[in-house]
């Protein structure tokens, strides 16, 4: 596929240092957040557009993949290269251009960290709202290409509401720019398309993004409930009850029975779930809904709401939210964190069920949720050791997955599709559906070289020898990357 | 030959469709051009039918909502069947709890805001006519009202969509949930698309809850410039606004609110509960205080509400519609610059613009009115390339909204899409190979 004189092609164009191709090197480049692993036949790190656009030109002459890259946190197998081919790892186009303060937006890299940017323009009291959980080291262009949220998307909305336009390189290596520094912009939104599409439609090398100003206060909640229920039932009135918090999160008991020896949060032991909850804005406006939502919180009869009186006691309060994941470990030796969504009105219905199949299988799940908006990461635990454990953990992911769609929500809420759910597709959306899909993909990249295999279901005769779970199932214990 | 084509497509109609066939009237006119059919879907199987019936038969077809802003884009190629969309008007889905609502394109935007204030929701987007205007021809057509919480645009309320192409495919994207990352956002080929794609039939939103509480101030300045500062000074404070317009005195004259003083004004909708209401109130009151205002008025009630309504409607109603129209977008600093520039262009050549203007978001809105039969219409042409040229400079883009057709052909409506026209292209072509839907609204057919 990658012959000695590409290799020098690829080398003319962004320097020898910059082109990897030793097993070595590769082995590096192989896995994201996720389950999959697969390696790329060479691994490229470009620094300008103009460089983008000269390896998508040879990726086409010689009808290779190509698969762009940031920091490799997502969580789908987005990011790996399924196909071989050549990985584009865009953490060298790390430069902030530009910080326009007065119109409130930012020209920057695809590379560049997401809390990196908030840093930067925080001297201007302004921030970047998406943040995802991976914050610090997830790139930018991974976010446009995932849509990411986090837990304040509540109320400012996910990554595509942030983003005013977009520098892309197409498949035939066209630099173009999709939208501009304007709020609004004529015809078809080719940068809403884009943004969401997990690098199979072109791969963007610059983006200008909407900076919000900083609210003036802040105030964090903490409620502990004896069951999850409860707590369920509260997030749904205080969404139906006309509050919008910046962010409401909820953990159950068994990611609190990981947290509280990890980071000693001060969760009772015999706490069913927790609830925080963030609200911001004017001063006033916070006292005010805070107070609203105190009330509605009361109703379901929390065993405690604690309320931070500062920074510290804040940042303490979210400690126990962040560490979740990172402490799942103290449980099981692995985890298979999913993500689905529904509309919150299920919430209760939906933790109860996912607690039921935890149940009737005896493998535990741990809850961590960005409950205001639906979003659920349930996380199977479990041992990779145990052929057969595995094996039901990924069928549990789906089941669960399935029952996200079954309740009118959606496969993903914020990981994106990649490789990992491609076969639940068809569960969401109709061949037509599909059908219009692929229609777009063939308008942007007609030789399907742009992160090929991810996101459309494959055939299950074509399985054979990707990677994604379908094959995983069949290669359980040792060989088995979860 | 094209009437031999509409009589075999109307034969091969399905009874039901057949009933619903009108006579077309001035209302679907397009630029003059009057269809020879109107066809009344009342199901999406319906849109489906019609469409590849018409493009079979190489038919052309213009879906019509409300027909509030038919004349939006260039003028359509060929135009024989209206598909008006007015009878696809139920709400399919409310849930106030998971703020949510899905309904079909052909409810007006009236009635879906009326439905959500039952329960102290709404959406955080305006339109002009909003009582005829459906939520189909308002996302086909993009542009932001204005009610832009938050710098929302259209885009940003849409979490799904339903719709139909030009060979009978329905499709569907999205969901009914906020966050949603599963497959393409098919959507955002839709919204601002003007119908050139496909058909859009459902959508599903994202509901707002209503704030608690609004007030609006409405400050007089003898100056632009005055005026615009103290607006940019509000945008840059940490006063949440639901709308911030900036309208010239041209635009005051023809609004013609009793109670309003003649002069610059910044209007301000302010919400929240009732301590921060009544902060964000002194704050503003405030900073319009700094830039010297011949007077701040508060307007409260329906009174408020009235004001508002006639902003959103300014240009679109009979007593307002203007004789030239632009729609002109900026970053928001640059905005006063470009209005200075306009005012004096457009007095130069002996007319009076009016300019209305949402701050924050980088809009003008410049209209002409009242134009005598003798002038010289050279003067438009000039006016709107000049305006152009400026804009371009400063990376904005203008779009004619509103002008003679002789205008708009020889200058084309859009400018700034030049760029990205062979992915326009491409997108109309792979979607609607056929070229059924609307065409040459954004770029001429090839066979033109």
């Amino acid at each position: 596929m990658i012959n000695t004189q590409l290799i020098k092609r690829l080398q003319a164009v962004v320097g020898k240092q910059y082109v990897l191709n030793k097993e070595s090197d590769l082995i590096t480049f192989e896995y994201d957040g996720s389950v999959d692993r697969s390696q790329p036949t060479v691994v490229v790190l470009p620094s300008t557009s103009g460089e983008v656009s000269q390896l998508m030109k040879l990726a086409s002459e010689y009808d290779i993949p190509i698969v762009a890259r940031g920091a490799a946190t997502g969580l789908s197998g987005g990011a790996i290269a399924e196909q071989g081919g050549i990985l584009l790892s865009l953490t060298r186009m790390n430069r902030i251009v530009e910080i326009d303060p007065e119109n409130q937006f930012a020209v920057v890299e695809p590379g560049v960290i997401n809390l990196e940017l908030s840093q930067a323009v925080s001297k201007f009291d302004l921030y970047y709202a998406p943040d995802p959980s991976s914050q610090q080291a997830c790139t930018i262009g991974g976010n446009i290409a995932e849509n990411s949220g986090g837990p304040h998307c509540l109320a400012y909305g996910v990554t595509t509401n942030h983003v005013l336009g977009i520098e892309v390189v197409t498949a035939d290596g066209e630099i173009s720019w999709y939208g501009n520094r304007t709020r609004e912009c004529p015809g078809y939104d080719l940068r809403g398309i884009m943004i969401g599409s997990e690098g199979t439609l072109s791969i963007v090398t610059k983006a200008i993004l909407r900076l919000i100003r900083k609210p003036e206060s802040v105030k964090t909640l903490l409620a502990i409930y004896k069951d999850l229920d409860q707590a369920s039932a509260a997030v749904a009135e205080v969404i139906g009850s006309g509050i919008i918090p910046a962010a409401m999160e909820m953990m159950d008991d068994l990611a609190i029975k990981a947290v509280e020896p990890a980071v000693h949060a001060g969760y009772p032991e015999n706490a069913g779930a927790v609830l925080l909850v963030e609200v911001e804005g004017l001063s006033e406006s916070v006292e005010e809904e805070t107070f609203e939502i105190e009330k509605v919180m009361d109703k379901y009869e929390p065993l405690e709401i604690r309320i931070a009186k500062n920074d510290l006691d804040r940042a303490k309060l979210w400690a126990g939210r962040k560490g979740a994941l990172g402490a799942l470990g103290r449980l099981a030796p692995n985890y298979y964190l999913i993500d689905g969504t529904i509309p919150p009105s299920n919430l209760v219905e939906v933790m109860s069920k996912i607690k039921e199949i935890s149940a009737e299988h005896n493998l535990p799940i741990a809850n961590v949720l960005h409950a205001g908006d639906g979003n659920l990461h349930p996380a199977i635990l479990f041992d990779e050791k145990n052929p057969k454990e595995t094996q039901l953990a990924l069928k549990i992911g789906g089941d669960i997955l399935k029952l996200c769609v079954d309740k009118g929500g959606a496969l993903s809420g914020e990981h994106g599709i990649g490789i990992e759910k491609r076969q639940y597709m068809p569960y969401m959306f109709s061949t037509d559906d599909l059908k219009s899909m692929t229609k777009l993909k063939t308008v942007f990249d007609p030789k399907s070289l742009l992160n090929p295999g991810k996101i459309f279901p494959v055939e299950p005769d074509q399985l054979e020898g990707t990677v994604g779970q379908s094959s995983q199932i069949s290669k359980v214990g040792n060989n088995a990357y979860l | 030959m094209q009437h031999k084509n509409t009589d075999d497509f109307v034969k091969s109609l399905s009874s039901s469709l057949k009933d619903h066939l009108t006579t077309p009237s001035k209302n679907d006119s397009i630029d003059n051009l009057t269809p020879s059919l109107v066809l009344n879907p009342r199901s999406v199987e319906d849109i489906s039918e019609c469409l590849s019936k018409a493009s079979e038969r190489g038919l052309k077809v213009c879906p019509i909502g409300g027909g509030t802003r038919l004349n939006i884009g260039n003028t359509p190629e060929q135009y024989d069947i209206a598909m008006c969309l007015t009878n696809l008007n139920k709400i399919i889905e409310y849930k106030p709890s998971d703020l949510s609502i899905t309904v079909q394109a052909g409810l007006t935007l009236g009635k879906i805001q009326s439905e959500l204030g039952r329960n102290n929701q709404f959406l955080p987007i305006s339109a002009p006519l909003d009582e005829t205007s459906t939520l189909g021809g308002i996302l086909a057509v993009g542009t932001s009202g204005p009610l832009t919480w938050l710098n929302g645009n259209m885009r940003d309320v849409v979490t799904g969509m339903k719709t139909v192409y030009s060979d009978g495919l329905i499709s569907k994207s999205g969901g009914q949930v906020m966050k949603n990352v599963s497959g393409y956002e098919m959507s955002k080929l839709h919204i601002g698309g003007l119908g050139t794609i496909g058909v859009i039939s459902e959508v599903s939103l994202k509901v707002t809850p209503k704030p608690i509480n609004e007030t609006t101030l409405i400050a007089t300045f003898a100056g632009q410039v005055d005026a615009f500062e103290a607006s940019m000074s509000i945008f840059h404070s940490k006063i949440n606004t639901l709308s911030l317009s900036y309208i010239n005195p041209g635009a005051v004259y023809k609004l013609n609110v009793k109670s309003i003083k003649a002069g610059h004004l910044v209007a301000i909708r302010l919400y929240g509960r009732d301590m921060s209401l009544q902060r964000c109130v002194n704050e503003v009151n405030s900073i319009l205080k700094q830039y010297k205002p011949k007077n701040i008025d508060k307007m409260d009630g329906q009174d408020q509400m009235d004001i508002w309504r006639k902003i959103d409607d300014f240009g679109y109603t009979s007593d307002t519609k203007p004789y030239i129209s632009m729609r002109i977008s900026l970053p928001p600093t640059i905005v006063g610059e470009v209005l200075g520039s306009l005012e004096s262009t457009t007095v130069t050549k002996g007319l009076m613009p009016a300019l209305l203007t949402q701050i924050g978001h980088g809009t003008i809105l410049f209209h002409v009115f009242d134009v005598s039969k003798n002038i010289d219409q050279n003067k438009f042409g000039e006016i709107i390339s000049d305006t152009r040229r400026l804009v371009r400079q400063r990376r904005g883009t203008t779009v004619i909204e509103e002008a003679p057709i002789t205008i708009k052909k020889e200058l084309g409506v859009w400018d700034g899409i030049d760029q990205i026209e062979g992915a326009f292209r491409n997108l109309k072509s792979n979607f609607d190979p056929s070229n059924t839907l609307n065409i040459g609204r954004f770029i001429p057919s090839k066979s033109s």
